[in-house]
């Protein structure tokens, strides 16, 4: 598998899931990062599109569709060597790709410093929570910030360098993260659709969409995605990518920009897992049978706390059906999920997802991708 | 995945509006810009619009640009092309000496570049060279890189301000470049001859600054038919783009996606490179040697010519001059 630095020609439309038909919305906005499986999509078609096989072909399962199909899968289900992780934030200077996390949930503002800087730290699950709760059959722990500590909410979208996230993830010190517009801003266009015969605009087609324009006055910001090199793609090209077709130039990249993040230095038995890209559970936020550790790949695993984003809601249109995909609701990027694992873990042995029904594979399109980190009880005295 | 690819240079022969929808500040309709750099662009929506309307209609038509928008069902299928926001190369500004300089910074050439570099030049043709550095601030001076029709002993006063002229072994070489490789053939030599003299390069933050303080701000009024006298409340600002404006889109293609039998059945055997190459080249040689883009077509504004790069085979414009 390699890396891929993936930036904009100009800039990015990954439309988010509400409605947006003539005559009943009039502004849409982006996403950004987009969803893994636009992503996937934009990768099975790029090597489709270099393929002589015709779209129509691919669809119906022609056999001249054979061979591409054995590379990026058919319309009904993935190929065996087909797979991805990401996409993530990244940003590049001069040769070095940084990968960048969004900030968790679990995270508040403890100061800001004569120089400006906001200083962030996380909450710790609290053993012996001062009140009583009816959270059900989850045992769940309040997170709780230390006694006498100031905190205020985080406000505002924040994302994490590799090295704060580092910070946060030994759950030691306070560490630092830059704002969301310091890598990109919404750009606001207005559309209209034209009447070339009477060279007027059209009734109902005045519409407003929000792009993503990246900011790359000072270094590159763009996408970073770890793909299986069975797709055969070259080094470097230009993928279509997202709404309008707009261009997205991509590179392979030396190094791996998570490779600190693979494996805690020994093994720990709280550990709290950290989503970096959104992950889908048949239950809403955990899997219906809560079976924690069919998802770890381990035994004896017990849900301790968590801390959830709301809800981030994907469909998507199936090319190849030519209709709507089934909308889900996912765990979004930045939820941490805090276990205590009676033997120790120190590496996230598969995606920390699973697959709705009739969709393809989750674990292989990017979905539930995750950082390890490790916590303590909270001092409440 | 684009497989084909080429640069449309538009140089704008009238000012040119490319709206943004009203605005809150001192102008009313102002023209679109990046959000980041507030550098102006045309956004390529409206690009591919008039790309299309200038364009013949029939199947090959259909394969290039995709499924008549009108046509709204699940036999829907996109176009081959793919079409990026056009942007600024080369912007004119008053000068005191030479009457106009055509400015550009560094940040814009390599902005430039980035996005052209991959898109194979015509034959013959070397890349161009850039200065290394933008020019500097000295002595609390601006600095600029300047060609000599607009120098004035040293300096070269753009509107109200003045910038002290820099060397730079790479700018008439490069300023020779962009007249034989960018500006429209419509074009006769005497303004190829005047980019080579007026070319100037500026700091990214004044360059940034002239783009967003000396565009065409044009005030108009409605009257009424009869009385000739202004319409109540009918009076506004425009902003446009100014004449001699040179900007570059990339425009890109993949292969074929309509359905089987609506492509010709040449383009339908061909391979997928072969495919974008012939949906560029069909663009490329049906579109006219002008367009209007933008807004307030009936009174003139918006018209740009055009230079495709490489160019397509056999080229000929409406008049029938090779080119």
């Amino acid at each position: 598998m390699s890396w891929y630095f993936i930036q904009p020609s100009d800039v990015w439309f990954f439309r988010d899931a509400r409605p947006f038909g003539i005559g009943e919305a009039h502004h849409t906005t982006s996403l950004y990062p987009p969803a893994p499986t636009t992503v996937a999509g934009a990768l099975r078609s790029a090597v489709l599109g270099r393929s002589g096989v015709s779209w129509q072909a691919y669809v119906d399962n022609a056999p001249e569709a054979a061979e591409v199909q054995a590379v990026i899968g058919s319309k009904d289900r993935l190929s065996n060597t087909f797979a991805l992780r990401g996409p993530f934030l990244a940003y590049r200077e001069n040769s070095r790709v940084m990968l960048y996390s969004p900030m968790p949930a679990d995270v508040y503002q403890a100061s800001i410093d004569r120089e400006g800087i906001h200083w962030f730290r996380a909450y710790r699950p609290a053993k012996q929570a001062p009140f009583g709760t009816e959270w059900g059959d989850v045992a769940l722990h309040p997170l709780w910030p230390p006694k006498g500590e100031p905190q205020d909410e985080v406000e505002g979208d924040w994302w994490l360098s590799d090295i704060s996230l580092e910070f946060y993830l030994k759950d030691q010190e306070a560490f630092t993260a830059q704002r969301r517009e310091d890598f990109l801003r919404r750009e606001s266009r207005l559309g209209i659709g034209m009447d070339y015969k009477v060279r007027r605009p059209k009734e109902d087609m005045l519409y407003t969409a929000s792009y993503i324009r990246l900011d790359d006055r000072s270094g590159q910001v763009g996408l970073l995605i770890w793909a299986n090199d069975e797709l055969g793609l070259p080094e470097q090209g230009w993928l279509q990518l997202g709404g309008e077709a707009r261009a997205a130039r991509y590179e392979k990249i030396d190094g791996d920009p998570l490779a600190k993040f693979q494996h805690l230095p020994q093994p720990a038995t709280k550990v709290k897992l950290l989503l970096l890209t959104p992950a889908y559970f048949d239950g809403g936020w955990k899997p219906k049978d809560k079976n924690w550790d069919a998802l770890l790949g381990v035994t004896g695993a017990q849900l301790k706390a968590v801390a959830l984003g709301k809800p981030h809601f994907l469909g998507g249109w199936d090319l190849a059906r030519k209709g709507h995909k089934d909308m889900h609701a996912y765990v979004p990027a930045g939820s941490i999920y805090y276990f205590e694992i009676f033997q120790g873990i120190d590496y996230i042995r598969k995606p920390f997802t699973q697959t709705p029904k009739g969709a393809l594979a989750h674990d292989r399109l990017g979905f539930g991708q995750a950082v390890l980190g490790v916590w303590d009880w909270q001092i409440m005295e | 995945m684009y497989l084909k690819s080429k640069v449309l240079y538009l140089y704008v022969e009238t000012p040119l509006h490319a709206g943004a929808g009203s605005g809150l500040g001192a102008v009313d309709l102002p023209i679109q810009r990046e959000r980041i750099t507030g550098y102006p662009i045309i956004q390529s929506g409206g690009i591919k619009g008039a790309l299309r309307e200038a364009t013949p209609d029939g199947n090959k038509a259909l394969a290039v640009f995709g499924q008549d928008p009108d046509k709204i069902g699940s036999d829907q299928y996109a176009g081959a092309l793919g079409i990026g926001d056009a942007c600024v190369l080369l912007f004119p500004v008053r000068s005191l000496r030479g009457v106009t300089a055509w400015t550009t910074s560094l940040h814009v050439l390599q902005r430039w570049w980035r996005e052209v570099k991959d898109i194979p030049l015509p034959e013959k043709i070397n890349p161009p060279t850039l200065p290394i550095s933008e020019p500097k601030l000295e002595g609390g001076e601006a600095g600029c890189f300047a060609l000599e029709g607009v120098q004035a002993d040293g300096y070269v006063v753009l509107e109200e301000f003045a910038f002290k002229v820099q060397p730079c072994d790479q700018l008439s070489e490069l300023a020779k470049w962009l007249a034989e490789n960018t500006l429209p053939y419509s074009l006769n030599t005497y303004w190829k001859n005047l980019l080579k003299t007026n070319l100037v390069i500026l700091r990214n933050d004044d360059f940034r600054d002239l783009v967003l303080h000396t565009t065409e701000v044009l005030t108009r009024i409605r009257l009424h038919a009869d009385t000739k006298t202004v319409v109540s409340g009918a009076l506004w600002t425009e902003e446009h783009l100014p004449v001699d404006t040179l900007l570059y889109a990339p425009v890109r293609a993949s292969k074929l996606r309509t359905p089987p039998g609506i492509a010709p059945e040449e383009w339908e055997k061909a391979s997928p490179e072969q495919q974008a190459e012939e949906a560029l080249n069909w663009v490329a040689k049906n579109v006219p040697a002008r367009l209007q883009l933008g807004g307030d077509e009936t009174v003139g504004r918006g018209i740009v010519s055009l230079r495709w790069s490489p160019p397509p085979p056999d080229k000929t414009d409406k008049g029938g001059t090779q080119l």
